[in-house]
């Protein structure tokens, strides 16, 4: 088998593997089936890690409600246009002074100094027993 | 020993090429966007770790330690690359597990 055949069969495999996914969590709700994974932190330790509740968001995304799964996980919901921005700067990997700038500005070494703040923040905020009970009024 | 030397000799290189206003090296890659992915969905420590060599390269870079840098991108990804097995581990066995479970359920009614 040749390199591109290769990739091509790769490829082929990676999106009906996406497609599936898509399918999957469009139609079950991760409330109401057992059949999908638990966060471990969540099983071992009773703490919400910060991608907890990511499936459900992802279930709510693609059934169109967006605030409903802002509620669920929002550190997800923003950093899921974010980093498949990144991916797609750096897979068209252009020459151009301006695309490379932002690239620069947006994924720097700014970028991991506020994620790294965000991400801790968020997981201690919301194993609050305040944000727990703040967040239901908006579902 | 041999390393040392190694690790000597370049960066007595960079620094002559950065004394005669030479061409510098291109910053290694910093895993930045594979490190917040691993965060999100897989391995909460190996993600911090990864996140934190992520910074280190680039700052690395800037203040003109080229070899330190790209041994802190090295560092990246190894942990990117473990993080990444465990994921397929955790998620395999839970794929395992469930297949199993289906099956036990078929042959038991």
């Amino acid at each position: 088998m040749t390199r591109t055949n290769k990739f091509i069969l790769l490829g082929l495999v990676g999106i009906s593997l996406l497609a599936l996914m898509i399918w999957v969590y469009k139609t079950y709700n991760p409330l109401e089936s057992h059949w999908f994974p638990r966060c471990p932190s969540k099983l071992l330790l009773a703490l919400d890690c910060p991608g907890c509740g990511s499936q459900r968001a992802v279930h709510q995304l693609l059934n169109g409600h967006l605030l409903s799964a802002l509620t669920y996980n929002p550190l997800f919901v923003i950093y899921l246009p974010y980093v498949a921005l990144g991916f797609l700067i750096r897979f068209f990997s252009t020459e151009r002074l301006l695309i490379q700038k932002v690239y620069r500005l947006l994924y720097g070494r700014w970028a991991s100094i506020i994620s790294l703040i965000a991400i801790i923040t968020f997981t201690i905020v919301r194993n609050t027993s305040w944000w727990q009970t703040w967040i239901i009024h908006f579902r | 020993m041999c390393y040392q030397i190694h690790y000597v000799m370049e960066q007595t290189n960079y620094t002559y090429s950065q004394q005669g206003g030479a061409q510098q090296p291109p910053m290694p890659k910093t895993y930045f966007l594979e490190s917040i992915l691993t965060l999100l969905f897989c391995c909460l420590p190996l993600g911090i770790i990864a996140l934190i060599k992520a910074n280190s390269v680039e700052s690395l870079y800037r203040s003109g330690d080229y070899v330190g840098s790209e041994r802190a991108s090295q560092e990246a990804k190894k942990y990117i690359k473990w993080s990444l097995i465990g994921a397929v581990l955790v998620y395999g066995l839970y794929a395992m597990i469930l297949l199993g479970l289906g099956g036990l359920s078929y042959f038991s009614y």
